[in-house]
């Protein structure tokens, strides 16, 4: 039985063909003439890769240096294996085995899953780990950068009609919180285990309102110029105070820190594509959790609402006029946007409200709208 | 020369990469490059016979482990001694020298990384390599950056020149070394003439497409609605951001795909000449390609770019001339025994 194939001695480039007889014990090799070139035992010799269809055969011996034979039928194989397998050996494939293959895509599986269902779901108990004075110094200073130097609005009767809305406001959310600010007020300092709320204004244009880490709660002075009731301030302080009392901000950053360090894992030492691409990602889904708290602050503020009688049509109104003016918010894609869409909101508020009061008496609310004077 | 590899199996192969470097916490990191490496090579042909890469994953993890400890010591001694003396003036000069020392280790990670995955790779078993010196190729890259920040960057193509000189002539098959023949004036001329086209081409386009925009709003547009011409306006603003920002990329792909040619056809090996067949169109197409399978797959794309690569650069190689490819001889030294150290140190490069 002899097979084809060609030799290199590790000498020379030269490429001879040759032809290949399995013996007892040995590969005998011969080149042209018929000529014996080498004697390859069986013990000793290597398979320099698997063997692929339609490539030849490839060995190297540790006894021959850099020679290499390669035959071309995959035959030889079996002749080899037939003649006892003394001490043959196949160098480690490169293409990963089946049962690496299933481990991997297992693992990187469930990493992914973890990321996108796990770290949601972990964020809220472990939340309650942090001490609440860590959180009140974070949120602090979040909203000491945010105010960028300017003083909070403090007119004499606006700050105490905006403090008369928040205490009803804070007291329907329970009796272990209480709200602190610009007047500390003495109840508030004989119960030092409640959790202090804090509702200010700062004067900025923008019409929004934000919670920030720590029972934090500031209003854009562009809000309340903008809202044609205290019912509507009302509403945004409700749904935003439910985010401070549900710590929802801690949480965001929680996911963010948890999504930030398992996408590093997954992504590792890459370009700067990879970078792009793991940023993106991370962003999406931060996104994606942020509306399902929205959803919820919507939810529990409208409780706060109603527990404190308010009306709750002031947030519908405001909402309402929101989206008169900037069109459907389709103009961003909802997966991109961290607040849902304003007529699902809308839809699902007009269902829950049920108070009946003002929020404000007429003088407070002008007094209100003069806060930042 | 042809590349047979697949996008498909080197996914598969970077897929189980991944899991056990998290498995390993990053460890596995030089056997998962020497692998990808071992297969691309494996499946790249010259002659009809295949690369062999015959490095190993401990080699490049002892590498990097001298590197790591020769710069740490080096960082933290010279840490101690500032903070000892308190000194101003040593604190400026170590200041003024951490982007020059900087500069010189690329130079030699560059020279001592390309020189080990050289002496990797064998091809009818004989083993390529370098001589030469990484010391002098640090010193080259440091005095050349130099020169390109004097000239504010018009330097850069024969700074790359120069470069690919020394370590081309540097380079050998067995016991036949390279030639390099590429003169930096010879690559600007053949950088000058596209560059031209595109500059032109670019004003051309500009000016077509503002006065389009204008005869536009004069005409067409002159009874819409303000809000909606502003609209309009604003969209203008963002094709032309990125029609720019992609002839821009396209003004790099192009520099690039004249100097790899250039290169490549100023190298030599005893009677043969190589060449980069492709034409600059043709570069840039595939390239631009590559970016967007990159950017639209958030990079899951990247095994089959590279299987793209290799086939797109192994298509377009050939040689000229007569080598007699039976006469290389097997070059009498040895080869460096660990590698790339500072290279990985550096994160140069993911291949």
């Amino acid at each position: 039985m002899r097979l084809n194939g060609h030799f290199m001695d590790g000498e020379t480039s030269r490429r001879q063909p040759v032809e290949v007889m399995p013996a007892a014990g040995a590969l005998l090799i011969y080149g042209a003439d018929r000529v014996l070139v080498g004697t390859w035992s069986y013990q000793g010799l290597k398979l320099v890769d698997e063997a692929l269809a339609g490539q030849p055969v490839r060995f190297r011996h540790d006894e021959m240096g850099e020679a290499l034979l390669a035959v071309d039928s995959h035959e030889i194989l079996e002749h080899i294996e037939r003649s006892g397998d003394v001490g043959f050996r196949k160098a480690s494939a490169i293409r990963p085995t089946r049962a690496m293959l299933l481990f991997s895509v297992s693992l990187l599986m469930g990493l992914i899953f973890l990321i996108w269902w796990g770290v949601p779901r972990l964020a809220a108990p472990l939340v309650r780990l942090i001490p609440f004075a860590w959180e009140k110094e974070l949120g602090e200073s979040v909203v000491h950068s945010l105010r960028e130097g300017r003083a909070f609005c403090a007119n004499r009767e606006g700050a105490a009609a905006l403090a008369e809305m928040a205490g009803k406001l804070i007291a329907a959310a329970g009796p272990q919180y209480t709200a602190a600010g610009q007047q500390n007020t003495a109840a508030g300092a004989q119960r030092p285990t409640t959790v202090p709320l804090t509702v200010r204004v700062i004067p900025e244009k923008t019409v929004n309102a934000f919670a920030a880490p720590g029972g934090q709660v500031v209003l854009f002075s562009g809000l309340i110029e903008k809202a044609e009731s205290p019912e509507e301030v009302a509403g945004v302080m409700a749904h935003e105070i439910a985010h401070a009392i549900e710590r929802h901000p801690m949480q965001s950053m929680l996911r963010a820190a948890g999504v930030f360090l398992l996408v590093g894992l997954l992504v590792g030492d890459t370009s700067t594509l990879g970078t792009f691409a793991s940023e993106g990602a991370k962003v999406l889904l931060v996104l994606s959790y942020s509306r399902d708290t929205e959803r919820e602050a919507d939810r529990i503020g409208m409780e706060l609402l109603n527990k404190a009688g308010i009306r709750g049509d002031g947030l519908l109104d405001f909402f309402a006029r929101l989206q008169g003016e900037r069109g459907e918010e389709g103009r961003l894609p909802v997966l991109f946007a961290s607040h849902p869409m304003h007529a699902e909101r809308v839809e699902r508020l007009k269902l829950l409200a049920t108070g009946t009061q003002a929020a404000l008496s007429q003088k407070q609310w002008r007094a209100l709208r003069g806060i930042c004077r | 020369m042809s590349h047979q590899g697949s996008g498909g199996e080197l996914f598969s192969i970077m897929m189980v990469n991944l899991s056990l470097k998290i498995v390993t916490g990053g460890l596995y990191h030089f056997w998962a490059k020497t692998r990808v490496r071992r297969y691309i090579w494996s499946r790249t042909f010259l002659a009809g016979e295949p690369l062999e890469y015959t490095g190993k994953g401990r080699e490049l993890f002892l590498g990097y482990l001298m590197a790591l400890a020769v710069l740490l010591s080096a960082a933290g001694a010279t840490v101690l001694v500032l903070y000892l003396t308190e000194s101003s003036v040593l604190l400026a000069l170590a200041a003024a020298l951490v982007y020059p020392l900087f500069l010189f280790l690329s130079g030699f990670a560059l020279f001592s990384s390309r020189r080990y995955l050289l002496s990797r790779t064998r091809w009818r078993s004989i083993r390529f390599g370098m001589t030469g010196s990484r010391v002098r190729h640090g010193f080259m890259l440091l005095g050349h950056s130099l020169l390109v920040v004097m000239t504010m960057g018009l330097y850069i193509p024969a700074m790359r020149n120069r470069l690919a000189k020394h370590l081309m002539e540097n380079t050998w098959v067995g016991d036949r070394r390279f030639g390099y023949e590429g003169r930096s004036l010879g690559l600007y001329k053949k950088i000058f003439l596209p560059f031209l086209a595109a500059i032109g081409l670019l004003i051309g386009f500009m000016v077509l497409f503002n006065v389009a925009s204008v005869i536009f709003h004069e005409t067409v547009a002159e009874d819409w609605d303000s809000s909606f011409r502003q609209g309009v306006q604003a969209a203008r603003g963002v094709v032309s951001l990125v029609l720019l920002a992609g002839w821009w990329i396209a003004m790099g792909l192009i520099y690039m795909g004249v100097e790899y040619r250039f290169i490549a056809e100023n190298t030599v090996l005893g009677g043969l000449r190589f060449k980069l067949g492709y034409t600059l169109w043709g570069f840039v197409r595939f390239n631009f390609i590559n970016l967007l399978l990159m950017t639209l797959t958030f990079s899951l794309a990247f095994p089959w770019v590279v299987a793209r690569i290799a086939r797109f650069t192994a298509r377009h190689l050939s040689m000229e001339g007569d080598l007699d490819l039976e006469s290389i001889a097997r070059h009498p030294h040895g080869a460096p025994g660990t590698g790339e150290g500072l290279a990985e140190a550096f994160d140069l490069g993911s291949i």
